[in-house]
């Protein structure tokens, strides 16, 4: 066999062969990974930490949010894409806005066990806080291809299983609607959307395209920034009203007992992760037990998690953790929202797994799923743990997030949370 | 003669390709720094760790054992030259990924689990500067598992790169995972999760996300040194499966399925018992009942030349 590659290579035992390579890669590179890297140097102005002055500020102690190179923010994106988000005729029917999935009050869920889309069907899972979105290592419950919000925002718009938003055929009429706004869809009273476009995007020639309209709503969604709950402020020692109570559930929800903190981890409480400083791809996934149909590991056929990405068996069932911040505001829980309170969230991590039981077509336990998290291993609580462990939940809600006002619906159509001010 | 020996050639290729991008320089005392990459080579019982892949006889009574997760930190790395006993560290390269300051991650796993992360880092990366009397062909090299109490529990959201891994952390106030190993035994039967979690312990404060007030009682950091290494040739072994010899991986001790899988270096597991000192640390802190070996005596087993 004539080939280009000397014999010895053959000969040489493969670990050998890894050896020169590693050392072909790190002799004069940086690294020999490819670590995800944006140009700070060429960030917007548009995040500043603490104190900074920068539009938005963010909370003491938070990462800058990682900017995609080709979607540099301005803060008329910011406030074109607030516009946009609570606008109900960009849906193709002029029944739902991406709001009424995303409710202020509710830490922009909607409360439902799943989310109904504007043609009137029920999606197959429940809808995401918004709360941090920058931050997540990937959007969905369980998607590792969006990677960020101005994919997330195609997602929406153009969802065909179930209808979201409905721009699927329609985006000329779509996109009409925002350059030419009709005053009649408004009462009379249209947002000046051209002139929003032209201060948004005055570097794109084509002011009005899926991609200058996902990114006014991935800019809206990037200042969804949520950070100074009570028990950030205690972290920071500011006055809060932190209870001893939830103080002891911080300590159990940080313990080996529970476990929790792993899969729950860091300032956002998710593991997976993603801003400025960081150099890994950090999307991950875990099965929590939630199902286990018929003994064989499967979860019910419109939620087979991030199998139905990767098409591998062992990930059946694994969605990504999201962030527990605002939790107490956005029941049910779980992708399909089948667990109605954080008093059975409890229940279920406790048993180590939720038992679903004949004649269910679910029936099966979850604690017995082959693709069961190693961390989700059940653990005994008592009475008294279980209320300072949920007060510690309550802690994590940000009233000053679920009450501003430039996240707030400027149509008036969606009332804030009824204890904001 | 090269043709009939890869590996002298692999280490003359090698050679050449890490001085032709150094920078070397002799200083006036005769000392030259030189481009190293420590390498570092994840196995189990021997085998070439594969993420994801079930490993046959791990630990006692022989049981099948599914590592999904293998990843460590390290810090001052060095040269220990036995002949005079001098120290020459390693100044590593600021990579902005892998290394910052004195600590290197190493990662074993390319996100099997959908836990971790796909990039992978096998080598510790710097420069040495020796006088000409040090062989770097036949040393001691040396580093410290684990991080410096310094850097272990900073906070992760601004920490830099590889201080903000999501998947090492533990809290503040106990820092990070100096190792992090994940698996299950027997993956086809009792799929029992067991797993290695490293890191300091007694770190006293009154908030589990805030730095401890004061120095953890229990670092469990350890110094391993490997002897008889050419720096430019030879790997570094790293094999939990001689750490869990004594350990069933089949079984989590204290509690059955819901107790704390594997050792994560808490007090009272006894599957600490036995592991702590093979990573030469001992587990006199953890014991709240009964005895255990405090210390193991061939020193640590995790690390060794390949």
């Amino acid at each position: 066999m004539r080939t280009f590659f000397p014999a010895y290579l053959y000969e040489t035992r493969a670990e050998h062969l890894i050896i020169l390579a590693s050392l072909v890669l790190a002799g004069c590179s940086d690294s020999a990974t490819k670590p995800i890297q944006q140009d700070t140097a060429n960030r917007s102005a548009v995040f500043g930490e603490c104190g900074s002055g920068a539009p938005v500020e963010l909370p003491c102690g938070f990462p800058l949010p990682r900017e995609e190179d080709n979607n540099r923010l301005n803060m008329a994106r910011v406030e074109l894409g607030r516009f946009m988000f609570y606008d109900r005729n960009l849906s193709f029917n002029k029944t739902q806005s991406c709001a009424d999935c995303h409710l202020q009050e509710k830490a922009f869920t909607d409360g439902l066990t799943v989310s109904v889309g504007s043609a009137g069907h029920p999606h197959s899972r429940n809808a995401m806080s918004m709360t941090n979105v920058v931050y997540n290592g990937t959007m969905n419950w369980a998607n590792n291809q969006i990677i960020n919000l101005q994919q997330q925002a195609l997602a929406v718009i153009t969802n065909e299983e179930p209808i979201e938003l409905g721009w699927t055929g329609h985006d000329t009429e779509m996109l009409a609607r925002l350059s030419s706004p009709s005053a009649s869809d408004y009462n009379g009273n249209a947002p000046d959307y051209p002139a929003m476009f032209a201060a948004a995007f005055p570097d794109e020639a084509q002011k009005f395209s899926l991609f200058t309209v996902t990114s006014a709503f991935a800019a809206f969604g990037s200042i969804m920034i949520s950070g100074d709950s009570d028990f950030d402020k205690e972290q920071r020692a500011e006055p809060n009203n932190m209870t001893d109570a939830a103080k002891r559930g911080r300590e159990l929800f940080f313990s080996e007992q529970l476990e929790c903190f792993h899969c729950h981890a860091g300032f956002n409480f998710s593991d997976s992760v993603d801003h400025d400083g960081i150099r890994f791809t950090q999307n991950s996934f875990h099965n929590n037990a939630l199902y286990n149909i018929g003994g064989t590991g499967l979860y019910p056929s419109d939620n087979h998690g991030l199998r139905e990405f990767t098409l591998r068996a062992e990930d059946e069932g694994k969605f990504r953790a999201p962030t527990l911040r605002n939790i107490a505001l956005t029941a049910p829980y779980m992708h399909d929202g089948s667990i109605a309170t954080l008093d059975e969230v409890i229940d279920h991590y406790a048993r180590g797994g939720r038992e679903i039981l004949p004649p269910d077509p679910n029936a099966g336990d979850g604690a017995l799923n082959p693709n069961r998290s190693g961390l989700v291993n059940g653990f005994v609580i008592t009475a008294n743990e279980r209320l300072d462990l949920i007060a510690f939940f309550e802690s994590l809600t940000d009233w000053k997030f679920i009450c501003r006002d430039d996240l707030s619906d400027p149509f008036g159509n969606i009332q804030k949370h009824t204890l904001c001010p | 003669m090269y043709l009939n020996n890869p590996l002298l050639l692999l280490v003359a290729a090698s050679s050449i390709l890490l001085s032709a991008c150094s920078d070397d320089d002799t200083a006036a005392t005769g000392t030259a720094a030189k481009d190293v990459a420590i390498q570092f080579a994840a196995k189990i019982n021997g085998a070439d760790f594969n993420c994801g892949q079930t490993y046959p006889n791990v630990g006692s009574g022989s049981h099948d054992y599914k590592v999904n997760d293998f990843r460590m930190y390290l810090h001052e790395a060095h040269i220990h030259d036995d002949a005079t006993g001098n120290t020459y560290p390693i100044e590593l390269t600021q990579d902005g990924t892998w290394q910052l300051d004195d600590v290197a991650m190493l990662d074993f796993e390319d996100n099997c689990s959908t836990n971790g992360t796909p990039e992978l880092n096998t080598q510790v990366r710097g420069s040495v500067s020796t006088p000409a009397t040090v062989d770097l062909t036949a040393t001691e090299v040396c580093f410290t598992l684990g991080l410096p109490a310094d850097k272990n529990h900073i906070d992760s959201a601004t920490a830099e790169s590889p201080l903000n891994a999501s998947s090492m952390l533990w809290a503040w106030q106990v820092g990070r995972k100096y190792i992090r190993i994940d698996g299950f035994g027997d993956p086809t039967t009792t799929n029992m999760p067991f797993n290695l979690h490293l890191g300091a312990q007694g770190c006293p404060g009154s908030s589990p996300t805030a730095p401890p007030d004061s120095a953890c009682t229990v670092p469990n950091t350890v110094e391993v040194c490997i002897d008889n290494f050419n720096v430019a040739s030879s790997v570094v072994a790293v094999d939990p499966g001689f750490v869990f010899e004594a350990n069933d991986v089949s079984v989590n001790l204290n509690g059955g399925p819901t107790a704390r899988p594997g050792c994560m270096s808490f007090i009272d597991d006894d599957d600490c018992k036995e592991i702590m000192p093979r990573l030469g640390l001992s587990y006199d802190y953890g014991l709240t009942t009964g005895t255990a070996p405090s210390t193991y005596a061939a020193g640590q087993k995790l690390f060794s030349k390949e």
